[in-house]
């Protein structure tokens, strides 16, 4: 069945990719941001055929658990317990019809939260509903 | 906290000149009266708020004008009858460079010793003249354990933003340090050790000004373009005081205030400033800073940071 149309109809069996490697991304593997700081989320989304929409998740990592996408480990401060650690979970679109993609989110962290070992996942959807993880290890001091 | 400055000018050895000259008046008329020395522009710490820290460095300025020539100037600090302090404490610092001048600019950076002992003290700056003749002016400081520092400036965050990416931060530029026309930038500024009330300035200034104003009170508003005005009103804890406050909801800045390179008017408050004439935009070298004004405990306090402009 998959047989009759498969010459003519491209499916899209590739995922979207993340990018943080260029000069003004923002934050990097093991970066460092600070309470009560503002900054800018920079990121370069590309996909094959079409973007669809991305998340990022901030989450404190201070009992040092794993994600099943690897996320590198830097440099860790002893496991502690949360009294108000930074949490941030959003939705943001991307414009309909774009391959490529630079991601511009003005974001701040509270001053109040706690200090220590974050994760921030970017999770990057196309059109066609394939999805790429990326896990950054930040600082939040 | 106010500062009392007390003033009193002992003029022993030109008292005893004069009453010599008073005995002999009969004999040579041309015995004459000797000048004193004097002081104008005398600040006692930064912004002459009288406030030393153990450990860090003092601001002293004072410009003398001499009775003859000056032989020497030195600054006493001493223990004041009726303080209790840890220990005794005193600490003396003489500069014999000006002698033979007529008159001297001094300005001095020094550190408090690091075995002073905190506590309300004299802070006795003496002049003495080659004629003989002795200024003594008196004034009062109070020396901190920096720990103990009623407000204690210090920035947190200085961060400078070109088109939402960082431009400085951490105390480095990112990359390239021009900024080109039609650039927007943004900038965080967050100072700790902050109560009271005051306000604080981020300035954009053409180097061509030679216009690096370290207070509030120094500002010449013809010369610099306002970036930001933000003020804390009556804070009774220590805090740390920023530019752009947080919404804890949203995680986003409440404010975020930007100034388009070629823009027509500033962010002065309440109303903006035009960009023209003497501050009107230009390719060259730009001071970037900030300037605070701690209103409640007198203290001042300032950063800058140097980029171009490539217009």
């Amino acid at each position: 069945m998959a047989g009759c149309g498969g010459d003519d109809v491209a499916v899209d069996m590739e995922y979207p990719v993340i990018a943080t490697d260029f000069a003004q991304a923002f934050p990097k593997q093991c970066d460092t941001i600070r309470v009560g700081e503002t900054f800018t989320f920079k990121a370069k989304f590309t996909d094959n055929v079409e973007l669809g929409s991305f998340s990022l998740d901030f989450h404190h990592n201070f009992d040092h658990h794993t994600h099943s996408t690897e996320v590198a480990s830097c440099s860790m401060e002893p496991v502690k317990t949360p009294k108000k650690p930074f949490v941030m979970i959003k939705n943001y679109p991307i414009p309909n019809g774009l391959k490529e993609y630079e991601a511009t989110i003005e974001l701040a962290v509270p001053a109040d939260v706690d200090s220590g070992d974050y994760h921030l996942m970017i999770l990057l959807t196309d059109q066609e509903g394939w999805q790429t993880m990326k896990g950054l290890s930040v600082k939040i001091q | 906290m106010l500062m009392k400055i007390k003033q009193r000018y002992l003029l022993i050895l030109s008292a005893m000149v004069m009453l010599l000259a008073a005995c002999g008046d009969d004999d040579d008329a041309s015995t004459p009266v000797l000048p004193e020395p004097t002081l104008d522009a005398v600040e006692v710490g930064y912004s002459n708020n009288g406030i030393a820290a153990i450990g860090r460095d003092f601001h002293f300025n004072a410009e003398v004008t001499a009775g003859d020539k000056i032989s020497r100037v030195l600054v006493r600090i001493q223990p004041r009858s009726g303080e209790t302090y840890a220990k005794s404490w005193s600490h003396e610092i003489v500069w014999d460079q000006y002698k033979g001048a007529k008159n001297a600019a001094i300005h001095k950076h020094f550190d408090i010793p690091a075995d002073a002992a905190e506590g309300t003290y004299d802070f006795v700056i003496i002049v003495e003249d080659e004629n003989g003749a002795t200024l003594e002016d008196v004034h009062t400081i109070q020396i901190f354990l920096p720990e103990n520092l009623p407000v204690d400036p210090q920035t947190q965050i200085f961060t400078v933003f070109r088109n939402q990416s960082f431009f400085y931060r951490r105390g480095k530029f990112n990359g390239d340090s021009t900024l080109i026309r039609n650039d927007t930038l943004a900038s965080q500024v967050t100072l700790g050790g902050i109560k009271g009330s005051g306000k604080m300035y981020l300035l954009l200034i053409n180097k061509k000004h030679k216009h690096r104003p370290e207070t509030a009170h120094d500002i010449d508003f013809s010369k610099v373009i306002v970036f930001d005005v933000y003020q804390h009103d009556n804070w009774t804890e220590g805090n740390a005081f920023t530019n752009t406050p947080i919404d804890p909801d949203k995680n986003v800045a409440l404010r975020f205030p930007r100034v388009k390179i070629g823009a027509a008017t500033d962010n002065l408050m309440p109303q903006g400033s035009p960009i023209t004439g003497a501050k009107a935009w230009e390719s060259g070298d730009y001071y970037f800073g900030v300037v605070y004004e701690n209103t409640t405990y007198h203290v001042d306090f300032h950063q800058y940071i140097e980029f171009k402009i490539s217009y």
